[in-house]
């Protein structure tokens, strides 16, 4: 193919693209609304998995130490427990410190704070404790055995016990996640149905004019050409129209949206949405939607 | 150029549309396809443009049975032919200009020489003035007129209309007539199906007459008769 049959190729898309400027426009309208479906689908996934990351990181397990345990050995299981793969902090909660955070969270009742100041630090009744949080909610267990071991068993006073909690936690983040991949799929398959059944019609509306390209001697790849052009164009103008509305909902939502759910939504660049390259998937996607769908459309009226 | 030997056509649903039609075609010839509805008219230009293939015998153009041709090297027996038709069938979204230019610019014709063989045509067929106009911007003579200019940009062997006054009044189908001939005077064959008697009756060439699928006359200089 020279480069004059390419150039006409182009032309005759960009003018059957606008010249047909009503089906151009309903097609175009579909495939913004596919994308923006489909890229609404991905911010809520990523927003939900930011969420339960961050219900997952308030978990912590709290060991509490007998009291009279030498701080020597609790540090020392704080080095053995920090090497463990799975454990991604251990923070050591001294007794005096155990007091201090109590005088904190009571401030305002001055009958609890007096209670507790009666006792000297030698005799202060607060555990020391370690604090440690896991990297994912399967670890949780691993942890608590290691504490209940016969080596480890003899100077731990108690283990706060969330099992309860995490198990529950658990369940409701496998279902979330199970029924947002089956939603993300169904919608963005019922869309791109509807899609390529639009662009389909368009394509039936003229197919008076692909039998008279044919007729006049035009070859099938330069017929099919425009229209593969076209379907380029509905998912430029498409992804083009679907960001315009989807960022300055992100843009005013997101500030919102972030206190609401007590997390960061900035951090949405960590789970892979980065806003251009969103964008570049966003035009990506419709290129290839649109490209493919013309193709298939129009193969039909070519048998003749 | 064009032979027919023994071409049978039957329809998937059982409809028998032609049936043992021996023709010759020279180059050059002027030949009217008469018939009624439903003789078989439609069905033989179908076969020529290869929009359909005989169920029995074959058609040789220019000695290659057009049958043989693969789906995509047909354009290429198109180009040697221009289709006009009784429904017109031009480009809806494309100005006259754009709908005759389009039969050049498929086989990759530079576009000086477009521009050219463009304007000469429409001056042949009358419609200079209305090169800028769209298919609806144009009466149904002149969109006539704009068809036959399209069949003809590339310089075709062979034409071909399957009843092309149908849709117009009297003066204007004269004028289509007129313009055939013209055409046919500078060289190229000619193949019209019609059953308007008084076109065929002025025309005094070749008039082939079918009936049922069959050829009941064929006159070397003759009349309108079924």
């Amino acid at each position: 193919m020279n480069s004059i049959t390419l150039f006409r190729i182009l032309k005759n898309g960009v003018i059957n693209y606008s010249r047909n400027f009503w089906l151009s426009l309903a097609a175009t309208s579909i495939m913004a609304i596919t994308l923006f479906t489909v890229s609404s689908l991905l911010i809520i996934k990523a927003v939900t998995d930011i969420s339960l990351k961050t219900i997952e990181d308030k978990v912590d397990i709290s060991v509490y130490f007998k009291l009279g345990v030498p701080e020597a050995i609790i540090k020392q299981i704080q080095d053995q427990v920090d090497s463990f793969p799975q454990v991604k902090s251990v923070n050591y909660i001294p007794s005096v410190l155990a007091r201090e955070k109590f005088k904190e969270l009571h401030k305002n009742e001055p009958l609890l704070i007096e209670s507790v100041e009666q006792f000297s630090d030698e005799e202060n009744p607060f555990p020391a404790s370690l604090a440690i949080r896991v990297a994912s909610l399967d670890d949780y267990q691993n942890i608590i055995t290691v504490f209940q071991a016969e080596n480890l068993n003899p100077y731990v006073k108690k283990i706060t016990d969330k099992r309860d909690v995490v198990d529950r936690l658990q369940k409701i983040t496998d279902a979330i996640k199970k029924i947002g991949i089956v939603l993300t799929i169904f919608f963005s398959a019922l869309t791109v149905i509807v899609l390529f059944n639009t662009i389909r019609l368009t394509i039936y509306n003229r197919r008076e004019e692909i039998e008279i390209m044919r007729l006049v001697g035009a070859s099938d790849s330069y017929i099919r050409g425009p229209f593969l052009i076209e379907g380029v164009f509905y998912g430029l103008t498409g992804a083009v129209l679907t960001a315009a509305l989807l960022y300055p909902i992100l843009y005013f939502l997101g500030p919102r949206l972030s206190s609401f759910l007590e997390i960061d939504i900035t951090k949405l660049a960590d789970y892979g949405l980065n806003i251009w390259l969103l964008f570049g998937a966003l035009v990506g996607l419709g290129v290839v939607l649109g490209a493919i769908s013309s193709l298939i459309a129009v193969r039909k009226y070519l048998k003749i | 150029m064009i032979h027919f030997d023994n071409v049978t056509k039957i329809y998937s649903n059982g409809t028998l549309a032609l049936e043992g039609l021996d023709i010759e075609i020279t180059p050059g010839e002027f030949i009217s396809i008469v018939g009624k509805s439903g003789a078989g008219k439609s069905t033989l230009l179908k076969l020529i443009t290869r929009e359909d293939i005989p169920t029995e015998g074959a058609i040789y153009i220019e000695k290659v049975d057009i049958a043989k041709i693969r789906a995509k090297d047909i354009h290429f027996l198109r180009r040697k032919m221009g289709v006009v038709f009784q429904d017109i069938k031009l480009l809806p979204t494309r100005t006259a200009f754009e709908n005759i230019a389009y039969a050049l610019e498929v086989d990759g014709s530079p576009n000086s020489k477009i521009k050219k063989e463009v304007a000469n045509i429409l001056e042949l067929v009358g419609l200079e003035s209305k090169a800028e106009a769209f298919p609806d911007q144009l009466s149904g003579g002149e969109k006539q007129r704009v068809a036959i200019a399209r069949a003809l940009a590339h310089q075709p062997i062979l034409l071909l209309a399957d009843e092309p006054t149908g849709n117009l009044d009297s003066v204007n189908a004269m004028e289509i007539l007129e313009l055939l001939e013209k055409i046919n005077a500078l060289g190229t064959t000619v193949i019209l199906a019609t059953h308007a008697s008084e076109l065929v009756n002025k025309i005094k060439k070749r008039v082939i007459a079918l009936d049922e699928g069959r050829v009941v006359s064929d006159v070397v200089q003759g009349k309108y008769k079924i």
